[in-house]
């Protein structure tokens, strides 16, 4: 049924019009003020009881593999026992990165100027910066060269704390302390026997474990303390709005955006790259890995005991709870692929979960990540 | 301010909005208008984009950076580029998004949509148009769905009656622009097909071919066919500068690709030689998610700005040398224009943001940001400058 002539007329006037709502430097620094939306009260929470722990059980575990490598190194404990604990502690040390992971953005990434430098994360895990191109060769081949010698003269950490993102982190770590550089044995045996006779590995490790310390240092410290060196937290800044007035290279972005668009990149990342089939392989580990990070998104959602607002929660409220429900249904799905060890299955299920936070979550939510972002021309 | 509230809430009203135009014939006149119901006068300068996030919001609107106001006339349709006529600079044409029929012709002075049109029989809009040098006609993007066939659509500009149509002289084809010579149109041919039964899926990932084209508006003669050396690189959205340089924002469909290698997403064509990539270190290419959404040129200080909101960033590059000349962050940025003074490339997002970047320094003026909480800007952004 077509409208009257008034009608057509009062909607041809259909002219709205705003007047500026913020002008610029009027926002409040309160938190409380600066976060206007339940959305982004839920995501600071996400900061607080997910991230942050995280972030602090990843410097921590990081600290203690540095110091299983110094007493591993240390005369006359070079044995099965401390290699063992060792090896075990890397695993540790990397399934706390998996609970980081999906959190790609802020203190992981740096801050700096992404024109001349490489992401904090690339110098942890080259294989997640590096779009998934495996370096495991060329990485094998630098720790023959540096173990074997003779340059340079001695391998310290003001060595590698020059060296590229692609030749320390976690992959090097793992090369060094799981096999022979010569035969790439996984031996227990064949590997101790390299430490007891060709000393630099040793260097070579308790270098890589303090350069991996390093970064796990920054993350934390910009977290907390002082982010790319403005004399903040980049969780205060975050909290009160002011990461685009900071200086620093962010978008400005709200903080249920940058929780949300982070996730949904990490499903995307184990959807495309072949993570279970390239990465933690000579420690055979990468499935407890992806399976530690999962715990990390089962926060996301549902929060922690210290959780008041939830986003579970929100999109309940929002009616969504069939959100919530086939969340949780497919978060079980890729649990299974992961307990199955299938990697088919894997990236299918993350590639759900995937298009749950490119899409479901925002709408349940009530928040929009980006018109353009989700859907350009 | 006049917020009509009741408007607002009335959901059939505007979703009718432009099919009721059309059942009466389109040119609707309409009594009173936009700046009628403002204290101030009329603004000397607006920056126009399509906005809006569902059907009850889709709307063109604009900004009066002076008064730090912003307005919208509902469109009833996702609104794309737009373009002004020379001739009556008041006159603006939005065209909708891909795969949509329709466009409106606003005009400016009174903030009245005084027509409204749709696409031929099997054809969709591309979303872009420019206007003849005279601003006798209108040239804009479309697709024969049946054939493929890239076309550009000629237009009386005036009754806006359909004219005739010529070859884009490839598919898929954009942006369109006039170039300095008044004469030749230059074309991004995307070279990916789609149809409105499947919405925007593409269609050809396989056999897609992009292209920049040269067509002389007057018989619709190819002049020249320009490509990439990246076959999967889609030429889509394109400014010109008054000495005839052409920039090129680019989309790369990794999908159709086989492998991760960072491809360019901006590109530069000067008359007689061949497109030329513009380069950037891989940290920042990659940030881009193979996609750039706008390009605005600045004659005067030889610079083009690409706006990426996958990559939330927009990049400065020299015209001439090719050399990257900086970047800035800001989230889901894509519109982009000029203000008029020349002075500031104006950024928007669709969070409703505006931001001004200095078109000499290439650095924020953080005084002139502007936010309007209850729009969202859409891809493109267009100055209009009235006469006073």
């Amino acid at each position: 049924m077509l409208m009257s002539s008034q009608n057509i007329k009062a909607a041809l006037l259909a002219v709205i019009s705003s007047a500026l709502l913020v002008g610029c430097g009027s926002e409040s620094s309160t938190s409380t003020k600066a976060l206007g939306s339940e959305a982004d009260v839920a995501a600071l929470q996400v900061v607080d009881n997910t991230i942050i722990p995280a972030v602090n059980n990843f410097q921590s575990q990081a600290q203690s593999l540095d110091n299983s490598a110094e007493l591993f190194c240390s005369a006359g404990n070079t044995d099965t026992v401390n290699l063992t604990t060792l090896q075990q502690q890397w695993k540790e040390t990397t399934k706390a990165w998996y609970q980081v992971l999906p959190f790609k953005f802020g203190p992981v990434v740096g801050g700096l100027d992404i024109n001349f430098v490489e992401p904090i994360y690339a110098y942890i895990d080259y294989f997640r910066f590096n779009k998934g191109s495996d370096n495991t060769t060329s990485v094998r081949n630098k720790i023959k060269e540096w173990v074997d010698g003779p340059t340079p003269t001695a391998v310290t950490d003001a060595f590698m704390l020059e060296k590229s993102a692609s030749l320390v982190g976690l992959l090097p770590l793992e090369v060094a302390i799981f096999e022979t550089s010569d035969t790439q044995s996984v031996v227990a045996s064949d590997v101790l026997s390299e430490f007891n006779t060709k000393a630099r590995k040793c260097q070579v490790v308790t270098a890589l474990s303090n350069q991996l310390l390093v970064r796990a240092n920054e993350i934390k410290e910009g977290w907390l303390v002082d982010y790319a060196q403005v004399g903040k937290s980049f969780r205060d800044m975050l909290a009160n709005n002011e990461l685009e007035d900071a200086g620093v290279n962010d978008t400005g972005d709200s903080a249920i955006s940058k929780v949300t668009v982070s996730v949904q990149d990490y499903f995307d990342y184990l959807k495309n790259r072949d993570v279970t089939e390239s990465t933690g392989q000579i420690s055979a580990s990468i499935w407890q890995s992806v399976a530690a990070s999962l715990l990390s998104v089962d926060e996301v959602l549902a929060g922690t005991d210290e959780t008041t607002l939830s986003l579970d929660a929100i999109m309940k409220n929002n009616s969504f709870a069939n959100t919530v429900i086939y969340l949780k249904d497919n978060i079980t799905t890729l649990r299974t692929a992961i307990t199955n060890e299938n990697p088919t299955d894997f990236k299918a299920a993350a590639g759900i979960l995937d298009g749950n936070f490119k899409r479901d979550v925002p709408d349940a939510m009530g928040v929009s990540l980006g018109l353009n972002f989700s859907d350009g021309d | 301010m006049i917020v009509n509230h009741k408007l607002m809430n009335k959901k059939v009203t505007r979703r009718r909005f432009v099919q009721s135009i059309l059942a009466l014939g389109v040119a609707a006149p309409v009594a009173g208008g936009l700046f009628s119901q403002f204290s101030q006068a009329r603004p000397a300068e607006m920056w126009l984009s399509a906005q809006g996030r569902d059907d009850e919001q889709f709307s063109l609107g604009w900004v009066d950076p002076d008064a730090k106001q912003s307005q919208v006339v509902f469109s009833g349709f996702r609104g794309h580029g737009m373009c002004q006529n020379p001739l009556k600079p008041e006159e603006v044409i939005m065209f909708s998004r891909r795969p949509g029929t329709l466009a409106v012709r606003v005009n400016t002075l009174s903030g009245e949509v005084d027509n409204v049109f749709h696409s031929e029989a099997n054809h969709h809009m591309h979303g872009h148009g420019c206007y003849s040098a005279d601003g006798t006609q209108l040239f804009y993007t479309e697709s024969n769905y049946v054939t493929g066939e890239g076309k550009i659509t000629v237009r009386d500009a005036h009754t806006l009656a359909f004219k005739h149509s010529f070859s884009s002289y490839g598919i898929g084809p954009h942006e369109m622009a006039l170039m300095p010579d008044g004469k030749t149109l230059v074309v991004a041919n995307g070279g990916l097909r789609t149809h409105p039964d499947s919405g925007r899926k593409v269609l050809n990932y396989e056999s897609m071919r992009s292209t920049l084209t040269y067509i002389n508006s007057e018989n619709g003669q190819l002049i020249s066919e320009h490509r990439l050396a990246e076959p999967k690189a889609s030429i889509r959205h394109l400014d010109v500068a008054i000495d005839g340089t052409v920039a090129v924002a680019l989309q790369v469909q990794r999908a159709a690709m086989g492998d991760d290698h960072i491809v360019a997403l901006a590109a530069i064509h000067k008359p007689g030689h061949e497109l030329k990539v513009l380069s950037a270190p891989a940290a920042l290419m990659a940030k881009l998610h193979d996609y750039m959404g706008s390009v605005k040129v600045h004659s005067h200080n030889r610079l083009a700005a690409f706006t990426s909101p996958k990559g939330d960033m927009v990049m400065f590059w020299d015209l001439d040398d090719l050399s990257l000349q900086g970047y800035h962050l800001f989230h889901d940025v894509c519109g982009l224009t000029l203000s008029a003074d020349q002075g500031y490339f104006v950024l928007s997002n669709s969070a409703g943001k505006i931001r001004q970047i200095n078109s000499t320094t290439l650095e924020e003026d953080k005084t002139k940001r502007l936010y309007f909480a209850d729009k969202s800007w859409d891809n493109h952004m267009m100055t209009v400058q009235l006469p006073v």
